[in-house]
């Protein structure tokens, strides 16, 4: 996590300087594609979230309460933007369809080295996408960004209860999901041209 | 997982707050489930944030795409604020001349591969300027038909005084149709209705139970008149003359 943004900056930028306008980008725009990255998993929807939640959150700068990380803004907007995305199209994408077609490079393929672990994280992933949009969101800040409990609930607005519950539920329900697809389908996490070989 | 014990959910969630217990890691080395489960947290917490870094080229093409809404500030302007900082000047767009007013959305740059030569925000912004327009010319529209049908409906030869009993007699007709003479045999029926009583029996029922206290009502209002016309008792009897029986008691 790169260094908080200082709220004086912030403040600057607020009242036109293009200069605290820049560096405002660049100091925020790594974690917050990663972020965004992680929810969406695709590149291009990440470029999507990152360019609207800047349009956003720049436009309400003067706005902006100093009451917490100016990260915790831009997080809380990109993360409400993929949320209502999941919304609008929750039915639009099955969980056989989201398996049928993989991405091409699926970000945990340069990481798991061993095929049991890809595997399991195929699934893993796959039983995350049929999770609710909060709890998903949820899990997702919490395994995948390495957000507190506390910081989830800033960005999704519950309390901290409503997080550790959601947190808990989706964990039996994701394992239990991806150990049957595990025994469903072997071949889950390959790419169809591997399994034609 | 039926050979599964409960223990790994209280450590997991007991994990939610930090890092995992090691003496989880003890526990799981002797029981097989949790094992199992613990090393599917440990994949989750390793494996699902990889692949996230924000390489050199992506990163400058997104500031380029983000560029318009940091980079314009339109100095000029007096009542210079944040959202108002972030806009591109519409003088940018040659496809309209909207007023700066009516630009009220942040601007988002073209997507990446449009050809459209009119940026999405000031295609935004062209609607909402005909949606604003429309609102007060309808409600002025239903203002000048409601004057115009307030004026035909309340003409002033509509509003002369009208009785009651014109009023009713003019809806039921005469009273005499609904009361036949008694001498008179029954009529036959009226196979052609009159057109003075088109309401039906049930009106004329009301009118003739409104009859009665209207007739009451008339001869109140008659009264006075009545009694003036009429002498006192006391004032035509001769003098010394008892005035009524009561007194004769």
């Amino acid at each position: 996590m790169a260094r908080a943004v200082a709220w004086k900056k912030v403040k600057k930028a607020a009242e036109g300087d293009a200069e605290a306008r820049r560096d405002l980008v660049d100091a925020t725009i790594g974690d917050l594609w990663a972020l965004a990255m992680r929810l969406t998993r695709r590149p291009e929807e990440a470029d999507d979230v990152v360019q609207e939640t800047y349009a956003r959150v720049l436009s309400v700068l003067h706005t902006l309460e100093p009451t917490g990380p100016f990260e915790g803004y831009l997080a809380r907007t990109a993360t409400n933007l993929v949320v209502e995305r999941w919304r609008r199209r929750r039915l639009e994408v099955g969980l056989s369809e989201s398996l049928a077609a993989p991405a091409a490079m699926e970000p945990w393929q340069s990481v798991a080295a061993k095929e049991e672990d890809q595997r399991r994280l195929a699934a893993v992933w796959a039983s995350i996408q049929k999770l609710e949009p909060a709890p998903r969101a949820a899990v997702i800040l919490f395994y995948a960004h390495g957000e507190s409990c506390e910081g989830i609930g800033r960005i999704l607005q519950v309390p901290v209860g409503t997080v550790k519950t959601w947190l808990h539920r989706s964990r039996n329900q994701v394992r239990e999901r991806a150990e049957i697809l595990l025994r469903r389908e072997p071949a889950i996490g390959r790419t169809p041209a591997e399994d034609g070989r | 997982m039926s050979n599964e014990c409960r223990q790994v959910d209280a450590w997991l969630d007991a994990a939610q707050a930090g890092p995992m217990d090691p003496a989880l890691g003890a526990h799981a080395a002797a029981c097989p489930a949790c094992a199992r489960r613990v090393a599917l947290e440990h994949l989750m917490r390793t494996g699902l944030g990889a692949g996230a870094a924000l390489d050199a080229a992506r990163k400058q093409a997104l500031v380029d795409r983000i560029a318009p809404v940091r980079g314009a500030e339109p100095a000029t302007q007096a009542n210079v604020r944040g959202v108002q900082s972030a806009r591109v000047p519409l003088a940018a767009c040659s496809q309209c001349a909207l007023p700066q007013a009516l630009a009220d959305k942040p601007p988002v740059a073209p997507a990446l591969g449009s050809t459209s030569g009119t940026p999405d925000w000031c295609k935004s912004a062209m609607e909402r300027g005909r949606r604003r327009r429309w609102p007060w010319a309808a409600g002025a529209a239903a203002v000048a038909a409601a004057v115009i049908l307030s004026l035909t409906i309340f003409r002033p030869e509509h509003r002369q005084p009208v009785s009651p009993t014109e009023l009713f007699g003019s809806l039921l007709g005469p009273l005499a149709d609904f009361t036949p003479p008694p001498t008179q045999a029954a009529a036959p029926a009226d196979t052609h209705p009159s057109p003075a009583s088109p309401l039906g029996p049930v009106l004329a029922a009301f009118w003739g139970d409104f009859e009665g206290p209207l007739s009451v009502g008339l001869d109140a209002l008659r009264a006075p008149a009545a009694v003036a016309g009429r002498q006192p008792v006391s004032a035509a009897s001769p003098p010394g003359q008892a005035p009524s029986a009561k007194n004769e008691r």
